[in-house]
């Protein structure tokens, strides 16, 4: 774990952490472990940690007044999930965060991040580059929901995430995507079509 | 680098030195100085604001003139001191589509395209006469190394966008129109005067003829039509 950590902290800072503030990184968190379908988070409950993903992958969605669920965002390695609302304002949350597979993490309290960026230079420069991508990422995100068709998003999703498809069921991708299962399925079929359409031309 | 490339309409040209001790300059700084203290809740030393000063550049824009238009490279962050821009694209079947609505105090500009100098797929336009405080990345970078407190800003900053963009995305995904357009202007009351329909309703992603029938059914909202439409 120590070393899967080190190396995600020397890819995102450019001035080498040293050993002493290494130290201090590391007890600034936790680690936990959580079983496929375990929850670190449920509606209503403060977000008390913020989490950086090791290994494994979790959904974070939300509950409609109709029982339908709205996945707000999917993590896998190296990404860090949670309720940035609950966990700086400490309100509570309207989110769950659920592990998809046996999932490993190391959390943060927001305390305890302030006082990480306060003491250790190099980790405010490898907080920034992550804010920096995650608002690019989230911005994007937003603009797909609100401009793309169901089709430009699917697409755009495999583009930028490769490796979700076969990591997250279908319907979680229809509802993070913001479509009916229904209309993904739809779309995969007549990709499908077009793909074995080409390669009978190939052939 | 520093030199405005852009061809419209700004009142130094290419700013001599001594822009640097007029009314104008002397008000946008004191406008950033104060948004400085008030969101880092301290206060800025003159030294300190000596060295965020001397990377910003004063800038104007008239309304419907572009900061910054698609393929171009992003190269300011602007500082909105007083006025109000939009941000949009345009897809490919030429409907616009607005992301970003930006008013006294916000940053506006294409973070990705800023950053990585890649070409921006957004149009930067002003909607109304404008006044703004632009720096390019490594400016940036370098005020936010030097000066502890520009780095807290930063930071805060970082903080809210990423909690108003959730926010966003959730309701995006998740709310009907009605629910958005009243989350809308509860969260931005003064929006609806400065902004026009057209604009809001592609800001929520919905159709102008949806937004103008969830007005017709608010109270609070259809008060206000009549301003709108002078």
């Amino acid at each position: 774990m120590q070393n899967a950590f080190r190396t995600y902290l020397d890819a995102g800072s450019t001035t080498p952490v040293s050993d002493a503030d290494f130290a201090r990184i590391c007890a600034a968190f936790k680690s936990k472990k959580l079983k496929k379908k375990a929850f670190l988070l449920r509606a209503g409950e403060v977000c008390k940690h913020y989490a950086l993903v090791l290994t494994g992958a979790l959904r974070l969605y939300s509950v409609g007044d109709k029982g339908s669920e709205h996945v707000l965002s999917l993590g896998v390695e190296n990404c860090w999930v949670g309720d940035r609302e609950s966990w700086v304002l400490l309100t509570p949350s309207p989110y769950y965060l659920e592990a998809v597979e046996d999932t490993s993490l190391l959390l943060i309290t927001h305390a305890c991040m302030q006082e990480l960026l306060r003491t250790v230079p190099a980790w405010a420069e490898l907080m920034r580059g992550v804010n920096r991508r995650q608002g690019i990422a989230t911005q994007k995100r937003l603009e797909a929901a609100i401009s793309s068709t169901a089709e430009e998003r699917y697409v755009a999703f495999l583009a930028q995430h490769p490796g979700y498809e076969h990591r997250f069921c279908q319907h979680l991708i229809a509802s993070y995507l913001g479509i009916l299962p229904e209309t993904l399925s739809r779309i995969r079929m007549k990709q499908l079509a077009a793909k074995t359409q080409s390669a009978e031309v190939l052939s | 680098m520093n030199q405005v490339r852009l061809g419209y309409w700004h009142p130094f040209g290419n700013p001599p030195t001594s822009y640097r001790f007029s009314a104008f300059f002397a008000h946008v700084m004191q406008v950033l100085r104060d948004y400085i203290d008030q969101q880092t809740r301290s206060t800025i030393s003159d030294a300190d604001f000596a060295l965020v000063t001397a990377e910003l550049l004063p800038y104007k824009l008239r309304k419907k003139q572009f900061l910054l238009q698609a393929g171009e490279v992003c190269q300011y962050q602007a500082f909105v001191v007083q006025g109000a821009l939009r941000l949009y694209s345009v897809d490919a079947r030429g409907n616009k589509h607005i992301h970003v609505l930006g008013v006294e105090n916000i940053w506006i500009g294409d973070r990705e395209s800023w950053s990585q100098l890649t070409p921006s797929p957004y149009y930067v336009e002003a909607v109304e006469d404008s006044e703004l405080l632009l720096i390019n990345c490594p400016q940036a970078q370098k005020i936010v190394r030097t000066v502890p407190l520009v780095a807290e800003l930063v930071r805060i900053q970082d903080e809210r966008n990423a909690i108003a963009t959730q926010k966003r995305l959730h309701d995006a995904i998740s709310c009907s129109a009605e629910e958005r357009y009243a989350a809308f202007i509860a969260q931005h009351p003064s929006y609806v005067q400065r902004f026009s329909q057209v604009m809001i309703a592609s800001y929520l992603g919905i159709s102008p003829e949806t937004l103008s029938r969830i007005r017709a059914k608010l109270p609070l909202a259809s008060a206000t039509a009549d301003r709108d439409t002078f």
